[in-house]
């Protein structure tokens, strides 16, 4: 599933860049920001680590600089956004450490910096905030800096969770 | 090349910073991304510990062309039995701790799986040193 797909199936809100996986980076610039607030904070370190983490998908063009917009990831069909097969749902970050797979998206209902951190570790570049779990500015900019697409959503981890794998998400295990 | 960073025990929300820095020193070098990937797992399991079981830590990273050499120095309370604290499931950790989404006693025998080499040594009352190495 595309990030555009999941933001709608559970009717999520996106409260990142998306600038990794989201709405058709590399081709139609008029999607590449969304609701992005940049507190002023580092932002020559967080252009480089996107160009060195993202190369190849940004082609060298730092997308803190792209227009934003707040229209999240709304009617973009992009062909080219990368698609998630995988989620796995967790409160426990001991838990999303052990895992393996790449491109998975984890649902948790624990919204605190080390979800953040955590996911930066493991590689994970969605994470869902379920339970109507608010996410702080804080916690946004790290995200943002990683490349990682935060997403609150108000239904329960079991609603979620369903309503993703209906829709063809596939669990870890 | 060599890297030190500090790590302050019970500051949960600066727990990563180190791993974080180390991520992003790898990818310049080009180091591949599944091995990353399983260098930094391990070194922020480390990190975490110090932060959830030790009251201060230094890290020292060494990075070659053939190995990556990872240390986590701390002083703190010391494992008294660090068998029992490899097997999955054991953790002391704090009701605190746990709250922060940590605290199910997978940490260790989880670095253990992401590096090639584990060495754990302890002094009780003083503190714990983690070395790990992996080979490139
Ligand atoms: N640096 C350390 N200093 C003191 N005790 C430690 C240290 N690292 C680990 N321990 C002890 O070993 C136990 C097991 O550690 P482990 O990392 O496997 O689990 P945990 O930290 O309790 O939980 P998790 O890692 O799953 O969040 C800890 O609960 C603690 O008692
Ligand atoms: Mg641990």
């Amino acid at each position: 599933m595309t990030l555009h797909e999941i933001l709608n199936t559970i009717d999520g809100k996106l409260l990142t860049v998306a600038a990794v996986h989201g709405c058709g980076v590399g081709s139609s610039e008029d999607n590449a920001g969304s609701s992005h607030s940049d507190g002023g904070r580092g932002n020559g370190e967080c252009a480089g680590e996107r160009d060195v983490a993202n190369t190849a998908s940004v082609g060298g063009n730092p997308l803190k600089q792209a227009a934003p917009n707040n229209n999240g990831c709304a009617g973009s069909d992009s062909g080219n956004e990368i698609a998630f097969e995988l989620a796995f749902a967790s409160d426990l970050m001991s838990d999303v450490l052990t895992l393996r797979n790449d491109n998975v998206v984890l649902l948790t209902g624990l919204a605190t910096m080390q979800t953040i951190r955590t996911a930066e570790m493991a590689d994970i570049n969605c994470i869902i905030f379920v339970r109507n779990k608010k996410v702080s500015q804080e916690m946004v900019e790290l995200a943002n800096e990683s490349g990682i697409d935060l997403i609150e959503c108000r239904y329960s981890m079991f609603r979620t969770s369903g309503l993703l794998y209906q829709a063809g998400l596939k669990p870890v295990y | 090349m060599q890297f030190e960073y500090e790590i302050e025990g019970g500051n949960f929300s600066r727990a990563g910073y180190a791993s974080s820095e180390v991520k992003k020193k790898l990818r310049q070098l080009n180091v591949d991304l599944k091995i990353i990937k399983r260098v930094v797992v391990a070194l922020y399991e480390a990190e975490v510990n110090v932060v959830a079981h030790a009251w201060s830590g230094i890290m020292r990273v060494d990075i070659d062309r053939g190995r990556i050499s990872l240390e986590i120095d701390d002083e703190g309370p010391g494992i008294p039995d660090i068998d029992k604290a490899m097997e999955e499931g054991f953790s002391t950790a704090s009701p605190e701790v746990r709250e922060m989404g940590f605290g199910a006693g997978m940490g260790l025998p989880n670095i253990k799986k992401n590096v090639d080499k584990l060495n754990i040594t302890s002094e009780v009352g003083k503190g714990t040193k983690v070395v790990m190495v992996t080979y490139l």
